[in-house]
């Protein structure tokens, strides 16, 4: 069997451009503003940043026009573009408990200090087709705006105390285990064992789907590691860098969405024969919810010696990281005939010498 | 109010930073032949699994006074090695070849030009899969303690096991090889045919993988032995009685096709660009 | 502003890249980078070579040691440090050693006792040592005259220096007798010659 080899490459693949493009634009009424993507798809462009590993909406809200709404292309012009950028910098630890709250619950306790604030979510509305949806014009817009903007609270607290922080006074949290070294993965090589700033890292810029899939078959699986949420909060933290003449000083740079997540797992005996909780962290651009509570099953799964897959550390953390995962699935659409021309030679051969054993039996 | 998007790149694409660490990272490679070092590997226009580590070393070597030929399957006019060209020169000044004479830097995915690499010449791999062992040992963690201890008994047991079976070992394309009498390495998915260049010869071999973020290096006159036993040597290939169908060569990897309307088999040379070549002088007096 | 004549960071480190992977694959080929030492500005407190390497092969991401009895030999340090971003360290934790003007016999045995060799689990965490010399040569002319065999060698090759002590030799082969961990050499004179010496290389010294 042969495989016809391919001519005419170079303008093959102009064509294909071509049409890539017209089927982009063909049935388009007017070009898609990107100020609109970004605003009215937040979620997309959350998860775009998220999975890129670039807290830039603009430019996801860019890579998702560009891409035509395929995520896994967005996401990977995203980390292409962020691999041409100098690294100049790098910012000052962010603590998420000065976080300027919108969403903050925690499901291991019926009320906490600050309160329970739901905060804008999907989680109680009807999954039901608002069609109205279809002719929203501009009045429909505005009526809307004006019906719907809660009523101001000025009194409102904006940030809250962390409620790791009250089970922490109270003696009942093991502190997270670090290997007091930041590794950054976009610069050097993983090994194994991975330090857990590496395992964070590659979490954080996981791919949702394999992320979420992996924490659903461990829950699923194994209940007893059935976490409880300690506290979900999603808002915005300054990003700030040491002043470069003078590192007493920051720089503010402006501020930036994340959601983080702290889990209760079983309590554990550690060396000392104290027995305390362990968090499980998870940790994302924008609001990515279900990633980030995928992320904290996960990791808290890896920091604990278990034989379920998403407890080997090779397994999930060389696994749920988009673009490589999409590039090496769709590199099988790339001309493989030598590789296939070799192991035809291998089977003929072997053909040969199974078709020699046999008359050689016949001949006995 | 829309903020003005940035677009600047850097000459070849990577910036410099980039190119600093698989530099470094290149040259220890060279001066440990077959060892596979560690890189940050960037992520490029291309797909992960599309030539990124091959592409990383092209870009990390080029200027404007170099010529790049790329290919695929040994095919110039392969869509992946048009689209890296493209790549290529528009981050760039260097001049595009079909001509394997006239490379500086060849970047190849899953074959070696029929004409030997000159000293002057880098033949750039694409790799899709650097470890060797990985057909025997899942875990990187262990591979890398394998190859650290030179114990090799896992693959050789699996080449035992296929002269068992099948009378033969089994292994097509990427067909693992010893380096320097210490590390076995892979030479990419080339057919065995073309593993022999790369022993003692006079080019400079460097192969990247972009995703598994490996560079290795075969560097000239350096022993390499495909593995296999005394008294089941090392095969190529076999194209007795076949011939291309274009320039008539019996001497080069062919490539077997079907023809659309006789539905006859047969055969062409795998390198399209020595095989132009050859047509030419069979048509020169 | 550019100036035709500065040494670029973009196509000049590139150059010597080029040579310098090149010597790396052949060890003992000596190359000629003297258009890119002229680049180099005259104030440079460090020698040409050095200034060529580093800007080529530092940034943030490694660390260096830098040698010199020279009287500026601190601000050479910390010119390469402000220019390139990498920060110096001692001679037994760096990645790369700079050794601009010839040492005593004990400080070449300080530095090569504790010099990085890597483990044999990563080889490549290992030194590469540049050695400024008062002369390169192709032929055993020079004070140091050494047979080269192994790998990126064609049968063997010739390769002299003046203003090395034959004691980096010695001290070579000792800490790279377990292969695959050792360091690696680069060769260098003012002229614009540099050669290379990985250590799968193995050197005979031809004495006459």
């Amino acid at each position: 069997m042969g495989y016809v080899a391919v001519t005419g490459g170079q303008k093959a693949i102009e064509a294909a451009n071509r049409l890539n493009q017209w089927y982009r634009i063909k049935d388009a009424e007017h070009s898609l503003e990107t100020t609109e993507i970004a605003k009215q798809l937040r979620h997309l462009t959350d998860r775009v940043m998220s999975e890129g590993g670039l807290y830039a909406p603009e430019y996801a809200a860019l890579a998702i026009k560009q891409a035509e709404g395929d995520l896994c292309e967005a996401a990977f012009l995203m980390r292409a573009y962020r691999s041409t950028l100098e690294r100049n910098y790098e910012s000052e630890v962010i603590d998420p408990g000065q976080m300027r709250v919108i969403r903050r619950i925690s499901s291991a306790f019926k009320d906490i200090p600050g309160g329970q604030m739901l905060g804008p979510t999907m989680d109680y509305t009807h999954r039901l087709l608002n069609f109205a949806l279809e002719n929203e014009n501009a009045q429909a817009l505005k009526n809307l705006l004006k019906e719907q903007i809660p009523e101001l609270n000025a009194d409102q607290p904006l940030s809250f105390p962390k409620v790791a922080g009250l089970l922490r006074e109270q003696g009942l949290l093991f502190p997270p285990k670090s290997s007091g070294v930041l590794f950054d993965i976009t610069r050097d090589k993983l090994t194994f064992p991975a330090p857990r700033s590496a395992k964070l890292q590659i979490l954080a810029r996981g791919e949702t789907g394999a992320m979420t899939a992996l924490a659903y078959s461990s829950m699923r699986g194994h209940i007893t590691n059935h976490p409880t949420i300690g506290e979900l909060r999603v808002g915005y933290t300054e990003l700030t860098i040491a002043y470069p003449l003078d590192s007493n000083e920051s720089l503010c740079l402006g501020e930036i969405m994340l959601t983080e997540i702290e889990t209760i797992n079983a309590f554990e005996r550690d060396d000392q024969g104290d027995v305390k909780l362990r968090l499980g962290y998870g940790l994302t651009f924008g609001q990515n919810e279900t990633k980030a509570i995928a992320m904290a099953i996960l990791e808290q799964g890896l920091e604990t010696k278990g034989s379920i897959p998403s407890q080997d550390e090779e397994f999930v953390l060389l696994h749920v990281d988009s673009i490589e995962a999409n590039g090496f699935v769709s590199h099988l659409k790339l001309p493989h005939y030598i590789t296939f021309q070799s192991k035809l030679d291998v089977l003929r051969q072997t053909q040969k010498i199974a078709e020699s054993e046999k008359k050689e039996m016949r001949k006995e | 109010m829309q903020a003005h998007l940035k677009q600047t790149y850097n000459y070849a694409f990577l910036d410099e930073g980039s190119k600093k660490e698989i530099r470094r990272t290149t040259l220890k490679a060279i001066a440990i032949p077959g060892y596979q070092v560690p890189f940050a590997s960037r992520e490029m226009p291309i797909g992960r699994g599309w030539g990124t580590g091959g592409l990383q070393l092209t870009l990390s070597l080029i200027g404007d006074q170099d010529c790049l030929k790329v290919i695929d399957q040994g095919n110039d006019d392969s869509v992946n090695a048009v689209s890296i060209k493209k790549l290529v020169q528009s981050c760039t000044k260097a001049e595009v070849t079909t001509d394997s004479e006239r490379a500086t830097i060849i970047q190849t995915r899953h074959r070696i030009p029929e004409v030997p690499i000159r000293s002057d010449q880098i033949l750039v791999f694409q790799v899709p899969l650097p470890e060797p062992l990985r057909m025997v040992e899942a875990k990187e963690r262990k591979t890398k303690q394998l190859h650290a201890e030179m114990d090799y008994s896992g693959i050789w047991l699996r080449l035992y096991e296929d002269i068992v079976k099948w009378g033969k070992i089994s292994i097509g394309a990427d067909y693992p090889a010893l380096a320097h009498k210490r590390y076995i390495f892979a030479p990419s998915p080339i057919p065995r045919y073309d593993l022999p260049k790369l022993n003692h010869a006079d080019g400079l071999f460097l192969f990247g993988a972009g995703r598994e973020k490996k560079i290795y290096a075969i560097p000239p006159y350096t022993e390499i032995e495909p593995l296999a036993f005394d008294d089941y040597p090392f095969e190529v290939e076999h194209f007795e009685g076949c011939s291309c169908r274009l320039c008539g060569s019996s001497d080069t990897f062919l490539d077997e096709l079907f023809d659309e309307k006789t539905g006859q088999k047969f055969y062409q040379c795998s390198d399209t660009g020595n095989c132009r070549k050859r047509q030419e002088k069979r048509h020169t007096p | 502003m550019t100036n035709a004549e500065t040494f670029h960071h973009v196509h000049d480190t590139r150059k010597l890249y080029r040579h310098l992977l090149d010597s790396m694959a052949r060890p003992g080929k000596i190359n000629d980078i003297s258009v890119l030492l002229h680049k180099v500005p005259e104030t440079c407190p460090c020698s040409t070579g050095t200034y060529v390497l580093a800007q080529t092969l530092l940034d943030q991401q490694v660390s260096f040691y830098y040698y010199s009895q020279e009287i500026n030999a601190d601000d050479a340090e910390h010119a390469i440090e402000w220019t390139t971003g990498s920060r110096h360290t001692a001679s037994h934790a760096a990645d790369y050693l700079f050794i601009d003007t010839p040492p005593e016999i004990d400080e070449i045995d300080s530095i090569m006792q504790s010099v990085r060799i890597g483990t044999l689990t990563e080889p490549e965490k290992s030194a590469t040592i540049a050695l400024h010399v008062r002369k390169l040569s192709g032929a055993d002319d020079l004070a140091l005259p050494m047979v080269l065999r192994g790998p990126g060698i064609n049968g063997w090759h010739i390769l002299s220096a003046d203003g090395m002590n034959s004691e980096w030799l010695r001290l070579r082969s000792e800490r790279n007798r377990e292969y695959p961990t050792g360091c690696d050499f680069i060769l260098f004179d003012d002229d614009g010659r540099i050669a290379a010496l990985p250590r799968t290389t193995r050197i005979e010294r031809r004495d006459f």
